[in-house]
C-alpha cells in the first residue's frame, strides 16, 4: 500500500513488443512534490514507462496505483479521463495547436473538464504570467518562439493542478539558457502546486534539476550511479 | 584559476593594500572559495620582488604596518600579456580519471567501477551546483555554468568511456 505522500507508485511493470522486452519488473514510485529524472540510453525503455504511467501503454504485468487507485486496470475511456484530470504532459516540441493562441491553448484542459471561460481564463492568464508569457498571450502558437511556445506548453500541462507531471525530453529544442529557465520554472510551479514531475531526458544538465535520478538499462531500473 | 596574475590584474585597476585586494578578489572569484591572506602577501612580494609592483606607501595607525601596492609598466605589460594568451586545452591524457580506469584495466581491478563513482560524485555537483544557480547573479552564474558544462562534458566521457571499457582493456593490455 502506497504511503500518504506517494502520489504514483508503479510495482513489478514489464512490457514486450512481440519477443522483444521493453521493461522488465521496473518499480518506480513518485511523491508529492518531489521531481524525478529518468535517464537511460535509446532503447532502454523511458518511454515505455513513460507511456505506461501514462495510461497510453498496458504493462503486461505488475501494477500501477495513482492516487491510490489501480490505473492500469482500468478500460481505455477511464484511462484516458485519468489523465486529462490528474496528469499534465510537456513534450519536446511542446504539441501546442498552432491555430490557436498561447490563451486558448493553454485554457482548453479546463474546459475539456467542464470548467467556464471566465474562470478558464483567469487560470490561464495565472499560469501564462507565472511563466513569464502573458504579454504574448494572445499570439497564435505557430507565431511565437520556441521558448515561449514551451513555456506556454508546461502552463498547458500545470493549468488543471494535475497530481503528476510527466515531461518527455521537455528542454530538448530549446538552448541552455532558454532550458534552464523553462525548468525552473515548470519545477518551481509544479513544486508550489504539490504536483510529483518525471522529466525523462538524456541530458545531465537537465537530470541535474531533479532531486532523484533513475536509470533505465536494457528495461531494467539500474543503479543511479551506473554507467549508461 | 592561479590566482596571482589574477590579482596583478586587480592591482592595474587602482593601488591597494594586501587586504583590499584580497576583498576585491574574493568579491569578484571567491564564490565561497576565499583567498587566504598569506597567498595573497606571498603574491604581493613576488610582484614586489620581480618588479611588476612597488610600495608607495606605509600605514600603521597605531596597530601592525600596512603596505600600499602600485602596479608597474612591466607588471602592465604582463597583465596585457596574460589576457591576451588563450588558455591551453586540457588534454585527456592527463586526466587522472583517465589513469584510474586504465590502471584498473591494467591491474583486474573494475573500471566500471570507477566511472560509476565518479559519475555519482559529478551528478552530485552538478544538482548542488543547479540548486545554487536559481539565486545566482550574473557573475557566480557564470561561474556556476562553466563548471557545470565541464562535469556535464566529464559525464559524456564516463558514459562514452563505459561503452568503450572492452576495447580499452585490449589496448592496455597489449601495450
Amino acid at each position: 500500500m502506497p504511503d500518504q505522500y506517494t502520489l504514483l507508485q508503479a510495482r513489478g511493470l514489464s512490457l514486450a513488443y512481440g519477443d522483444t522486452p521493453a521493461l522488465i519488473d521496473v518499480d518506480i514510485s513518485l511523491r508529492a512534490g518531489e521531481s524525478v529524472a529518468l535517464m537511460g540510453p535509446s532503447g532502454s525503455g523511458k518511454s515505455s514507462l513513460l507511456h505506461c504511467i501514462a495510461g497510453v501503454l498496458v504493462p503486461d504485468s505488475g501494477g500501477i496505483t495513482a492516487l491510490g487507485q489501480r490505473i492500469d486496470t482500468l478500460g481505455e475511456a477511464a484511462r484516458s479521463a485519468f489523465r486529462l484530470e490528474k496528469l499534465g504532459m510537456v513534450f519536446q516540441f511542446g504539441n501546442l495547436i498552432p491555430e490557436l493562441t498561447l490563451l486558448e491553448n493553454v485554457m482548453l484542459p479546463l474546459q475539456l473538464l467542464g470548467t467556464s471561460a471566465k474562470h478558464a481564463s483567469a487560470r490561464a492568464h495565472e499560469l501564462l504570467e507565472a511563466l513569464d508569457v502573458d504579454a504574448v498571450s494572445d499570439r497564435r502558437a505557430g507565431a511565437v518562439s520556441g521558448g515561449q511556445s514551451q513555456r506556454a506548453a508546461v502552463a498547458r500541462a500545470l493549468v488543471h493542478r494535475p497530481a503528476v507531471l510527466l515531461a518527455d525530453e521537455p528542454t530538448g529544442a530549446l538552448d541552455t539558457v532558454s532550458s534552464d529557465k523553462v525548468l525552473d520554472a515548470m519545477l518551481l510551479l509544479a513544486e508550489e502546486l504539490g504536483s510529483a514531475v518525471l522529466v525523462v531526458t538524456h541530458e545531465n544538465r537537465v537530470s541535474a534539476h531533479c532531486e532523484r535520478l533513475v536509470t533505465l538499462r536494457d528495461g531494467r531500473v539500474s543503479s543511479p550511479a551506473a554507467v549508461l | 584559476m592561479p590566482p596571482s596574475t589574477t590579482l596583478l590584474a586587480l592591482l592595474e585597476q587602482e593601488p591597494a593594500y594586501g587586504y583590499t585586494l584580497k576583498r576585491r578578489y574574493d568579491e569578484h572569484f571567491g564564490f565561497g572559495h576565499r583567498l587566504a591572506f598569506g597567498q595573497v602577501y606571498a603574491a604581493l612580494s613576488s610582484f614586489d620582488r620581480n618588479g611588476y609592483a612597488e610600495v608607495i606607501g606605509v600605514d600603521s595607525d597605531g596597530g601592525p604596518s600596512r603596505k600600499r601596492y602600485r602596479i608597474t609598466p612591466e607588471g602592465s605589460t604582463v597583465v596585457e600579456r596574460w589576457i591576451a594568451t588563450p588558455e591551453p586545452a586540457s588534454s585527456y591524457t592527463s586526466s587522472t580519471l583517465f589513469a584510474k580506469v586504465s590502471v584498473a584495466l591494467m591491474s583486474g581491478r573494475a573500471a566500471n567501477d570507477v566511472l560509476a563513482i565518479q559519475r555519482q560524485a559529478h551528478l552530485e555537483r552538478m544538482r548542488a551546483l543547479t540548486k545554487r544557480r536559481r539565486t545566482a547573479e550574473t557573475a557566480e552564474l557564470l561561474a556556476l555554468t562553466f563548471e557545470l558544462n565541464h562535469l556535464d562534458a566529464d559525464l559524456r566521457w564516463i558514459e562514452e568511456a563505459g561503452l568503450r571499457l572492452a576495447d580499452l582493456k585490449r589496448v592496455v593490455l597489449d601495450a
